[in-house]
C-alpha cells in the first residue's frame, strides 16, 4: 500500500517568455537548496525544467510550472508539473526518442529530461495540450 | 537587450558567461562571436563557463556551434572551467560535445590554446594533446 | 500437483468414502480440515506428517485421543491422503475429564509442559545452568556464571508462561512473542560478544536435558503419553534453538554489511600522486549508489587539486558489472568535459574478459593494467619524465 504523500508548499509560474524559461530554473533552484538536496541533484532536476520549460515556451502559446514541495513517508520531494495548451504530441513514444540526435536547435529533450530525474510522466492530446511532470526525491 | 561581453587579448578573444543565460541571449552570443571572430581575426577562442550552473541541451548546443564556427573559421576554441555537477548532467542528459577542446580554468586553457595555434615547434606537445 | 481430473475425481470420492466410514466407526470426531497431498508427497514426508499429527493429538483427552489415532491411521492407510487436524476443534475437546485419576498425566499438553517446569522450576533451572556451563566451559571469558543464571532463569518464565498460552506448535502466535523477543536479544548479544552459533543455539538446545528429565519423572507408567510429551517438547525446542541461530546469522550479517561500509568509506579517499595528477583506489564490491558518490568526489577533487589527470584503480574491485563500468565511462566523459583525462588501471584478466562479454566499449578512455603505467602514462601526458641517477651512497 502506497504511503500518502502530503503537499507542503506549492507555487505556479507562468510560461510565456525566454526569461520566464529563466525564472524558472531559479525558483526550482531555490526549492531545492530549501530542501538541501544535493548539489548534483539540484543541477539534474532545474535542467530538467530547464527543458521542459522551454518546450512549454517553444512550443505551446502558453503554459505553466507547477512547483509542489512533497513530503512522503519521511522522505522529501519537490515535484514540477508542465502544462501547455499547444498543439499536443502526436507520437509521445517517438518524441522521447528524439532529441538532440535529430539535429535541429528544438530537440524535444524529453528523453534526456526523463534520465535526470526519479519519476516523469507525460499526458498529451492533439489539439489539447500536453502535461509532464517531473519529481525528485531526496 | 543585454550582451554578453566578448574582450580581446592579443589574436585571442576571451568570453566569460557570467549569468544565466536565456536562450535570445545565448543565440545572440554566438552571432557576436562568430562576427567578432572575422573582425579580430582572432587565432583563438576561450569560453569560459565556470560560472555557469546549467546547462541543458539547448545552452549545450549553443556552446557546441560556437566552438565549431570558431573552428571552420580557422580559428581554434577552448570550453574552460565547466562545473562537476553540470559535466555529470551533461553525460547523463547524453549531450554530444565530444569535438570541442576542454581545460580546468583559464590558465590551463590559455596554455592549451598556445599550443593548439602555435606552429610546428611544438608539435610534439600538441600531437599528444590531439590525440 | 499434477493432479488429473481422472485423479481427483477418484481421490476426492476416496475422502468422502473414507469420511463417512470415519463418521460410523467413531462417532464424535469431527473433520474440520484435510488437506490433499500428491501420493508422492506423501511418500516422501510421512515423518513430518506424523510428527504433525503427534504434537496435534496429545491435546486429546484420553480416549479421544486414541481414537484420533486410529482414526487418522486409517484415513492415510490409502496412498495420497493425509489429515491436519484444526487446533480450534482439538481444544474444544481438550476438557474431556480424565477417567484414570492419580499420577497419570492429563493430555493437555501445553498445560502439562507448563505445569511440569512450573512445579520444578529451580531445580530445572539448576540442571540448566549446569548443562549449559559444561557445554561453554571453554568460553567463561565471555559470560560470567551470574549473567547466565540471570539470563536462564528470565527466559525459563517466559518460556513457561508461553507454554500455558500459545500452541506448542507454532511459534508465531502472539503467545509466543516475548520468548522470541527475549531469544533475538540474547543471540544479537551473543553475536556481537564472539560466541559461535551453536554456542548461542545451546542456551535453548540445553533446556532438554532437565525438562525431559522432570517430564519423565512425572509420566509415571504412561510410556506412551510420555513419548508424546517429549516429542513435543523436543519439537518446540528445536523451533526455538533453530530461531536463535537465524537471528545469530542476521546480526552476523549486519556486522559484516556494517564493516564493508566502513570500507568503503575509507576505500573512497582521492590521493594526489603529483602535482596535477590523482589516484582514486577503489575497493571492494561496488553498488550503483557508492560508485556515483565516488566518482562525484574525484570530479571535485580534480577542480579543488586543480589535476588535470585522474587515475582510477579498480584493482581492489572483485567484479565490475555493466553498471558500474558505465559508471566509470560516464565518469571519464564528465572529466573529459571538465579539461582533464581519466585512466583506468588495475584491470584484471578476467574483469578484461568480461567487460568484452558484456560489450562495454571504453572508447577513448585510456586504460591500462596496473597503476605503474597508468602512472608512466601521466607523466607522458604533462611532458614529464623520470630519469634515473647512480644511487648516492
Amino acid at each position: 500500500m502506497k504511503a500518502a504523500v502530503s503537499v507542503s508548499k506549492t507555487e505556479t509560474l507562468e510560461l510565456r517568455t525566454d526569461e520566464d524559461v529563466v525564472h524558472v530554473r531559479r525558483t526550482v533552484r531555490s526549492w531545492m537548496s530549501e530542501q538541501s538536496f544535493s548539489l548534483v541533484e539540484q543541477t539534474k532536476m532545474v535542467t530538467a525544467a530547464s527543458e521542459l520549460a522551454r518546450n512549454t515556451v517553444v512550443n505551446g502559446l502558453c503554459g505553466s510550472a507547477h512547483l509542489e514541495r512533497l513530503v512522503e513517508a519521511g522522505r522529501d520531494g519537490l515535484r514540477v508539473t508542465f502544462d501547455d495548451e499547444g498543439p499536443g504530441i502526436a507520437d509521445v513514444d517517438q518524441a522521447m526518442r528524439d532529441g538532440f540526435t535529430t539535429g535541429d536547435g528544438l530537440g524535444l529533450g524529453l528523453g534526456g529530461a526523463k534520465r535526470l530525474v526519479n519519476e516523469f510522466a507525460i499526458w498529451s492530446e492533439l489539439g489539447k495540450g500536453t502535461r509532464v511532470t517531473i519529481t525528485m526525491w531526496k | 537587450m543585454d550582451q554578453i561581453p566578448i574582450l580581446k587579448a592579443g589574436e585571442f578573444l576571451l568570453v566569460s558567461i557570467q549569468v544565466d543565460m536565456h536562450d535570445r541571449l545565448a543565440m545572440r552570443l554566438q552571432d557576436d562571436l562568430t562576427a567578432q571572430v572575422v573582425r579580430t581575426r582572432a587565432k583563438g577562442v576561450l569560453i569560459d563557463i565556470s560560472a555557469l550552473e546549467i546547462v541543458d541541451s539547448f545552452i549545450g548546443r549553443i556552446l557546441g556551434n560556437m566552438a565549431s564556427m570558431t573552428r571552420v573559421l580557422g580559428a581554434e576554441a577552448v570550453v574552460v572551467g565547466m562545473r562537476p555537477a553540470v559535466a555529470i548532467t551533461i553525460v547523463e542528459l547524453g549531450l554530444s560535445l565530444t569535438n570541442i577542446h576542454t581545460a580546468l580554468n583559464v590558465d590551463k586553457g590559455m596554455e592549451l590554446l598556445r599550443i593548439l595555434v602555435s606552429p610546428a615547434v611544438d608539435e610534439g606537445r600538441r600531437e599528444r594533446i590531439e590525440d | 500437483m499434477g493432479l488429473t481430473s481422472e485423479t481427483a475425481t477418484t481421490n476426492v470420492a476416496r475422502l468422502e468414502g473414507f469420511k463417512a466410514a470415519l463418521a460410523a466407526q467413531f462417532p464424535g470426531i469431527e473433520i474440520v480440515d484435510v488437506s490433499i497431498e500428491s501420493a508422492t508427497d506423501a511418500w516422501r514426508q510421512p515423518a513430518a506428517s506424523r510428527s504433525e499429527r503427534q504434537l496435534v493429538e496429545p491435546r486429546w483427552g484420553g480416549q479421544d485421543r486414541q481414537r484420533a489415532r486410529a482414526a487418522s491411521k486409517c484415513l492415510e492407510a490409502p496412498r495420497g491422503l493425509t489429515l491436519s487436524w484444526s487446533e480450534d476443534s482439538m481444544s474444544s475437546r481438550s476438557t474431556t475429564p480424565n477417567q484414570r485419576g492419580g499420577t497419570h498425566m492429563a493430555a493437555n499438553s501445553p498445560t502439562l509442559l507448563a505445569d511440569v517446569i512450573g512445579r520444578h522450576e529451580q531445580s530445572i533451572l539448576e540442571d540448566w545452568v549446569r548443562e549449559q556451563l559444561t557445554a561453554l566451559s571453554a568460553r567463561q571469558d565471555l559470560i560470567s556464571e551470574v549473567d547466565l543464571r540471570r539470563q536462564s532463569s528470565e527466559f525459563l518464565a517466559i518460556f513457561t508462561a508461553a507454554c500455558r498460552d500459545g500452541s506448542l506448535t507454532d511459534i508465531t502466535v502472539p503467545a509466543w512473542r516475548p520468548s522470541l523477543d527475549f531469544l533475538g536479544d540474547v543471540s544479537r548479544g551473543r553475536a556481537i560478544q564472539g560466541f559461535s552459533p551453536s554456542e548461542t543455539a545451546t542456551f535453548v538446545f540445553s533446556l532438554k536435558q532437565p525438562i525431559f528429565a522432570r517430564l519423565r519423572q512425572e509420566s509415571g507408567a504412561d510410556a506412551a503419553s510420555i513419548a508424546d510429551e517429549l516429542w513435543a517438547s523436543t519439537v518446540l525446542l528445536d523451533k526455538l534453538g533453530l530461531y536463535t541461530t537465524e537471528v545469530f546469522q542476521q546480526s552476523r550479517e549486519d556486522v559484516i554489511r556494517r564493516q564493508q561500509a566502513e570500507m568503503l568509506e575509507l576505500s573512497t579517499p582521492v590521493v594526489e600522486v603529483w602535482e596535477g595528477i590523482l589516484a582514486l583506489p577503489l575497493i571492494g564490491i561496488l553498488d550503483s549508489a557508492r560508485t556515483q558518490v565516488a566518482m562525484e568526489n574525484l570530479l571535485q577533487s580534480i577542480v579543488d587539486l586543480d589535476s588535470t589527470i585522474a587515475i582510477v584503480d579498480i584493482t581492489g574491485v572483485p567484479t565490475v558489472d555493466t553498471p558500474v563500468a558505465q559508471h566509470l565511462l560516464k565518469t571519464a566523459s564528465a572529466a573529459r568535459l571538465m579539461g582533464a583525462e581519466c585512466i583506468i588501471c588495475g584491470i584484471r584478466p578476467q574483469i578484461a574478459q568480461t567487460m568484452v562479454h558484456l560489450g562495454v566499449e571504453f572508447g577513448d578512455v585510456v586504460t591500462k593494467a596496473t597503476m605503474a603505467d597508468a602512472l608512466a602514462h601521466a607523466f607522458r601526458q604533462l611532458g614529464l619524465t623520470v630519469t634515473k641517477h647512480s644511487p648516492r651512497n
